[in-house]
């Protein structure tokens, strides 16, 4: 095999398939790239064997094959790379790379078990990628990063009143984003890994739109050459609309920023923010933040906002408050409270699309 | 000024709680724990002392050494309690009190010299005391500073030989200026953080007294042991020690662990295990009012190999089924057949306690935690247990 490519191209089509290959397997053709030429079109895979990311690039002066390489030290050589042509050429074991006057002589893996696409080929529904990009950053943080955890590791994807809806929990707090888009029939649920998802979210970001189709067993993105599969995870997620109170009594409009600013601010007097409860008086002369430190002190501030309701005082854990504020991304947020030790909801004000319930401290 | 430091530590203290109990095993060898094919020895008697048991010593070579010894198992939170009341009585005289274990504690009595009299005086006090209100033995060391207190404490004591016990001074005062010649004469094994290793080191170099050290030129034993330690063992050879007397000595850390008599082998023998101690440590936590963000799992294989895994958790934590479910998928990727001989639970990274209430409202543990601590604060340890631990061994000792 043989061909020449631009390398800020070949760049980015081996830096987004390196990032579902894995040097932890077992198998160790998952710690490898895979390159097929078929004329002048060559694609690159990577994948974990769960995940994985597939992207198609032209190239020039092509002879057809296909090889496997080390993915982590042949993403690494391109991009280091003068700019400007790359030329890749197989020979018996091992692979020379090179731009200009820099040669690099990499080994080759075994074919063996390159594990093949899973993923299904065109028919799935469009949605703009921008669009997709900010649900993804507004839900996939609240999936859980524990492993152990299962299903709660996943996003649930699935159709609401002709809408598709993403939802995410770490059972402190859980996020919900509808799109309109009407990607799944009402009712379908499926739950795709978070990470897989974490990865689609770097890709979507050139992307004009991204096409969705979800089956029994797997996910599958595409944006332009570039695609993932990912298999779903299976059990059963929360039941989330459940969670959702219909109409808590108290109500909080307030500045986005300055209550970011704020929760930034006092967090400086503890030692350890995660272990020190940030406390919240909502109340009719204005809002109260405060943290107190056994150690270092405390500190308080007031801010203006809009209530209505009773006064409440509640604690929260500052940075699961801070990322849910943070996700609404609108100018106000709005915070409805029922009592002291029941869930928060936080959505960007007079907008229904995305919802932040979150669970208070006991203190 | 000079510093007045006492160490003060009870003579063979389980064994003398254990001795107020039963008056009948007067001038007996008793040990404390050491049942079971594989449990180690906690505490022993001047009597089976001198038979050679020790503690940390297996219980099977103290029952060949000494098979005509009472054998008794560990109350620790009898232990406990009867420690509260020792350092009530070290806290009468001063409040400068650093706990260093159930039966031992330094005190800075500087402050205290003139209500009370000088440290020998202090000392006399203190020991008279914990022998009439407690009935328990106790030697006291005083000098000015930690490191020879406590080795004046160790003089302090009665020494067990082959023909009886001897009654040790109890209270052995090394007054100031006198430090040097008082370490000189003691073996350097006796020095703290001098161990196997270090000692095996130092011998090459002829040295067995404190005092070969002090002879030592620094460089040749900063060579020999690392800069740090070589400076360390100097100072201390010297007997110079500045170290305050601490009296807020957070714990660090709290943990629970267990050799078995039988080597575990399955994952769902481990984790079963896993679920007492962790129940054991969140019980522990919840007593301190404290959480944790850090929880290790220590798995040692019939090898001694001994592995530690850590997770780091955004929420502390301080239920034992949380800990147990942090632990897991780390216990499970662990390959057991081989045999595994220990297992060890602890949590760190100790937080004030904040819990975070749950959504999904089957994990969360406060208020089932709660309620298993009123329940084992007036039944009993034993009252309530997680069901995947019983049929298990019941009594729970942190040796065994």
């Amino acid at each position: 095999m043989k061909f020449r490519c631009e390398r800020d191209i070949l760049a980015d089509a081996f830096g987004a398939a390196s990032r579902a290959a894995t040097g932890r397997a077992t198998n160790p053709t998952l710690s490898c790239l895979r390159l097929v030429l078929a004329g002048d079109s060559l694609r690159v895979t990577g994948t974990d064997g769960d995940l994985t990311i597939e992207a198609v690039v032209p190239v020039a002066d092509g002879k057809d094959g296909v090889v496997l390489l080390p993915a982590k030290l042949a993403s690494e050589v391109v991009r280091s790379l003068p700019s400007g042509a790359v030329t890749i050429e197989v020979g018996d074991d091992k692979v020379q790379i090179s731009a200009s006057r820099v040669n690099f002589s990499v080994p080759t893996g075994a074919e063996g078990d390159f594990p093949k696409w899973s993923g299904s080929v065109g028919g799935g529904v469009s949605v703009p990628a921008a669009t997709l990009s900010d649900a993804l950053k507004q839900v996939v943080r609240a999936a859980s990063t524990d492993d152990a955890r299962g299903v709660l590791t996943g996003v649930l994807i699935t159709g609401v009143d002709k809408k598709l809806r993403l939802v995410a929990t770490d059972s402190y707090r859980l996020a919900i984003r509808d799109i309109d888009a009407a990607v799944l029939p009402d009712g379908a649920k499926f739950v795709v890994p978070a990470r897989a998802l974490g990865e689609l979210q770097r890709l979507l970001g050139n992307a004009e739109t991204v096409s969705i189709n979800i089956t029994e067993n797997d996910a599958t993105f595409e944006m332009g050459a570039t695609r993932l599969v990912t298999r779903l995870l299976s059990g059963t997620f929360a039941d989330y609309q459940r969670l959702i109170p219909p109409s808590p009594p108290n109500s909080l409009t307030i500045s986005r920023d300055s209550v970011l600013e704020s929760i930034r601010r006092v967090k400086l007097v503890a030692r350890d923010p995660i272990g020190t409860p940030l406390r919240i008086r909502i109340a009719p002369d204005g809002v109260v933040l405060r943290m107190v430190s056994q150690d270092s002190g405390e500190a308080h501030e007031q801010l203006d906002g809009e209530m209505s309701g009773n006064e409440i005082e509640m604690s929260f854990n500052n940075e699961l408050l801070a990322a849910g504020i943070e996700a609404c991304g609108a100018e106000l947020v709005t915070i409805q409270t029922s009592e002291p030790g029941k869930l928060a909801v936080i959505r960007p004000k007079d907008d229904p699309s995305y919802t932040y319930l979150l669970m208070p401290l006991r203190s | 000024m000079t510093r007045t430091i006492l160490h003060v530590d009870m003579d063979a203290f389980y064994v003398s709680v254990e001795m107020r109990r039963h008056p009948e095993l007067a001038g007996q060898p008793v040990v404390v724990g050491g049942s079971g094919r594989r449990g180690v020895v906690a505490a022993a008697n001047y009597e089976a002392r001198r038979f050679g048991v020790f503690s940390a010593m297996p219980g099977v070579t103290a029952r060949q050494r000494c098979p005509q010894a009472v054998f008794l198992p560990g109350d620790h939170a009898h232990y406990s309690e009867v420690s509260a009341q020792v350092h009530a009585i070290f806290h009468d005289i001063t409040p400068l009190v650093e706990p260093i274990a159930l039966d031992e504690a330094f005190l800075d009595v500087t402050g205290s010299r003139r209500l009370f009299g000088d440290g020998a005086t202090i000392g006399a006090i203190i020991r008279r005391r914990i022998a009439d209100e407690l009935d328990l033995p106790s030697s006291v060391g005083v000098a000015t500073n930690k490191f020879v207190a406590k080795l004046a404490s160790k003089a302090a004591k009665p020494r067990p030989t082959p023909t009886g016990v001897l009654p040790g001074p109890g209270v052995l005062v090394v007054e100031p200026g006198r430090e040097v010649e008082f370490v000189r004469p003691l073996p350097v094994s006796a020095l703290w953080g001098v161990g196997p290793a270090t000692l095996a080191k130092l011998e090459r170099l002829g040295v067995r007294s404190v005092a070969d050290l002090a002879a030592l030129p620094v460089d040749v034993l900063e060579r020999a042991v690392g800069r740090s330690h070589g400076h360390h063992l100097a100072e201390l050879a010297s007997a110079r020690d500045t170290r305050p007397v601490e009296p807020h000595r957070d714990a660090k850390s709290i943990g629970q662990e267990e050799t078995f008599s039988t080597d575990l082998v399955t994952h769902d023998e481990i984790l079963a295990e896993m679920v007492r101690l962790a129940d054991l440590v969140g019980s522990r936590l919840r007593s301190h009012e404290v959480s944790a963000r850090t929880v290790t799992l220590k798995i040692r294989f019939s090898t001694f190999e001994t592995i530690t895994r850590s997770v780091t958790v955004d929420t502390p934590v301080s239920a034992g089924p949380v800990i147990v479910g942090v632990l897991e998928a780390a216990m499970r990727s662990i390959d057991p057949s081989s045999g595994v001989r220990l297992v060890g639970v602890s949590a760190s990274n100790l937080c004030a306690p904040v819990e975070q209430l749950s959504l999904l409202e089957d994990d969360s543990w406060g208020p089932a935690s709660r309620a298993v601590d009123e329940i084992r604060d007036r039944f009993g340890h034993d009252a309530i247990s997680p069901a995947r631990s019983l049929g298990r061994r019941r009594v729970r000792r942190p040796w065994g």
